[in-house]
């Protein structure tokens, strides 16, 4: 990532909710480098850099283990394997229930 | 009560199995049949993640598949991978179940190989047979028996009562004079500690591959079982010996992707430096690329210490000596597998394009030094799996032996762990150590500043990388000690976590596997440093050859913040390398006595 000096930048819209705390849903928003990272590597880079509060999962990286789904503009992805793009709705995958942020619990449907 | 300082549920249960993987799935399934109350917990979500198993490719090791194929034949092939520095007992003990877990597999609706009723397995490195060993699966290569395991475990778990406590964080194990009675755990969907008081505990864990910056497996595998067990005074050993696979730097859609392995082991794939040379005939000049794992890894870390790298700071793998029409009929093969697909985003044409390769770790083999019944030394504390790693593999484990080895070390463990709780009353938990613990674990919450993980653990993983991959060195070594001494003494009483938020802070789990990690990474570096010779996967630039003295396990315990490290003699009880030998690869083992134990029914023979 420290090659990823660039001028231009992505805006990130990341959705925030935390159920047993928040009345709604809300988004944060973000200004980062974008150009070949991952969508996986631009959560981490706003977790890392900008804003830890936010929740959102992430382990093999490789497109094996599908815990990392998220909506982005409004298209259900794997975030590590969803090339980051110019302008970005994260938001939780839609079919399942919000535990909190952009982590859903995958037993329980919406 | 427990409840007093901080938020604190409790949880019973005659066997607690930490880590949700293969192994400690195939535990829980033993202990459920046994007939008593299981909890397993793991780090993330149930088949989905915090694990490796799920990232498993396509060979699982079974013996008897052919007729002379026996225990024997297998066990010979393990200990010679292994550089004759195997525990013999437990490979026997091990291997003997595992043509019953294939059954179990084809029972749970896995999906193989078969010709006319029978596996039809394929060769993987290291047999000797050459009908080969590893059954695989049916869709392969556009599945893997990670997809395949993902499939049918949770689907034979649901069957059983088997509690699972996801998204569940073990800090530490929780002791009562020289037993463990439990463990204590950060629940991040509750941002609540959880307490689990239990008869057996069983490790399963995985291996440490987060000390390093590229890995195979999950990122996520941080040694925490391997810590555990060591600060509660367990026995531990090979810590020297880490697997590492050729794996793709570059283009950067590959970056960790084990395709250029695949290619040398299904394409003919060859690898050369930025001279063009042909290097492993340096290491194996009769195998050459398909010799074994660690002499493949070792040969392009020396490369890339010598500079004749590639722009990317590695050697190529090619497949271009081939025919174009191969190249067609293998492409057309495998363009809908997913290293395929990143491939033609990336644009890259494998008739004349080459694929820039490092290597990534792969497999842990220090561990706990369990005995054959997966017994720890310390009572009430099993391990299996990775984290039971201590003795079983040797100095190199043979590949694809690696889900075979848990299951059978599940089935094992889950029926020894359930015994031994059936024999005894719930043990009595002491208040003031979960106290302490929940302390030091919300220490890097309480403090008001200090340094971020992410700010530290970049130029950890890079100096582990570069001192204790290959090639390592006396100076190198020391150099890398005394770095992690500094860690340990100046950045772990320093970490911070900025959101002071307990429900799925990933930062604050971050920074206590950190501290797991700085434990295994001194484990490690102390054996490497002992070990003055090269073998298997220890690699000494500074003593290249192996050492007449070697035929031994390096143990380490860590008693009261002080290491205690010792050797022991290796018993050749079934094998001994033949006269002259030194355990390198194509000795041959001359047979010293049969095994007498129980072994499964072979799968096919006289059916």
């Amino acid at each position: 990532m420290s090659t990823m000096v660039q001028e231009d930048l992505a805006t990130v819209h990341l959705f925030r909710f935390d159920p047993g705390a928040d009345l709604d849903p809300r988004y944060s928003h973000f200004k980062i480098p974008y150009q070949g990272l991952t969508v996986m590597n631009a959560l981490t880079y706003i977790y890392e850099n900008l804003d830890s509060s936010f929740a959102f999962r992430w382990a093999c990286g490789k497109g094996f283990c599908r815990c990392c789904v998220v909506s982005v503009n409004g298209k259900p992805v794997l975030s590590c394997m969803e090339p980051a793009s110019k302008i970005m709705r994260i938001d939780p995958h839609p079919k399942f229930k919000v535990i909190k942020d952009l982590i859903v619990d995958f037993d329980q449907l919406k | 009560m427990l409840t007093k300082a901080h938020e604190t549920d409790l949880i019973e249960t005659d066997v607690l199995i930490i880590g949700g993987g293969i192994a400690g799935f195939r535990a829980a399934m033993e202990a459920c049949d046994v007939g008593v109350r299981v909890v397993m917990t793991t780090k993330g979500l149930w088949a989905k993640d915090a694990g490796a198993t799920w990232m498993a490719y396509h060979g699982y090791q079974c013996w008897g598949i052919h007729p002379h194929d026996t225990l024997d034949v297998a066990a010979e092939d393990t200990i010679r991978c292994g550089w004759f520095l195997n525990n013999q007992e437990n490979v026997y003990a091990f291997l003997a179940h595992v043509p019953d877990t294939a059954r179990e597999l084809l029972k749970w609706g896995g999906k193989f190989r078969m010709e006319g009723g029978r596996f039809a397995p394929v060769w993987q490195l290291g047999q000797s047979i050459p009908e080969g060993r590893s059954i695989t699966p049916s869709q392969w290569p556009h599945g893997e028996l990670g997809y395949t395991y993902g499939r049918i475990f949770p689907r034979a778990l649901k069957k059983k009562k088997v509690e699972v406590a996801e998204d569940l964080f073990v800090v530490d194990l929780l002791t009562m004079g020289d037993s463990v009675v439990g463990a204590l755990g950060i629940d991040l969907r509750a941002g609540r500690f959880k307490v689990f008081r239990a008869k057996s505990v069983i490790l399963a864990t995985g291996g440490y591959q987060g000390l390093y910056q590229v890995s195979t497996a999950n990122a996520n595998l941080t040694g925490d079982g391997h810590a555990m067990a060591l600060r509660v005074g367990a026995d531990t050993a090979d810590f020297e010996f880490n697997q590492t696979l050729p794996s793709a730097l570059w283009p950067l859609e590959l970056t960790g992707s084990l395709l250029p392995f695949l290619m040398i082991m299904e394409w003919d794939g060859r690898m050369v430096n930025s001279e063009g040379e042909r290097f492993m005939s340096k290491w194996d000049p009769v195998k050459m690329e398909r010799s074994t794992r660690s002499l493949i890894s070792r040969g392009i870390f020396h490369e890339i210490k010598q500079g004749k790298t590639s722009p990317h700071g590695g050697v190529y793998v090619s497949a271009t000596h081939n025919s174009g029409s191969f190249i067609r009929e293998k492409w057309k093969e495998w363009e809908r597998t997913r290293d395929f697909t990143k491939l033609g985003k990336a644009g890259i044409d494998l008739s004349k394009d080459r694929i820039e390769t490092g290597y990534a770790i792969h497999y842990c083999q220090g561990g706990c030094a369990v005995n054959s019944k997966c017994e720890t030394d310390i009572p009430g504390l099993y391990a299996i799996g990775e984290v039971a790693s201590g003795g079983k593999d040797g100095a190199d484990r043979m590949m694809s032996n690696a889900l075979p080895y848990c299951m059978a070390m599940g089935i094992i463990a889950g029926r020894e762990a359930s015994q031994r709780a059936r024999t005894m009353e719930m043990p009595e938990i002491d208040e003031a150590q979960v106290e302490a613990f929940q302390e030091g674990a919300l220490a890097p919450l309480e403090r008001k500043g200090g340094q971020r993980v992410y700010q530290v653990k970049p130029a950890f993983q890079a100096l582990m990388q570069r001192e204790t991959g290959y090639g390592r060195t006396a100076e190198g070594l020391k150099m890398a000690m005394e770095e992690v001494e500094r860690y340990r003494i100046e950045v772990l009483s320093d970490l911070y976590v900025p959101n002071k938020g307990k429900r799925f802070n990933l930062e604050w789990i971050h920074a206590l596997e950190f501290t797991n990690l700085l434990l295994v990474a001194e484990g490690l570096i102390r054996n490497a440093r002992m070990r003055t010779e090269s073998r298997g996967l220890h690699d000494r630039w500074d003593h290249p050859k192996p050492g007449q003295n070697w035929f031994k396990n390096i143990h380490l315990r860590w008693v009261k913040g002080k290491w205690d490290q010792w050797t022991t003699p290796v018993e050749f009880t079934y094998w001994k390398p033949e006269e002259g030998s030194l355990g390198e690869p194509g000795s041959r083992g001359i047979k010293l006595k049969e095994y007498t134990g129980w072994r499964a029914e072979p799968l096919h023979p006289g059916k």
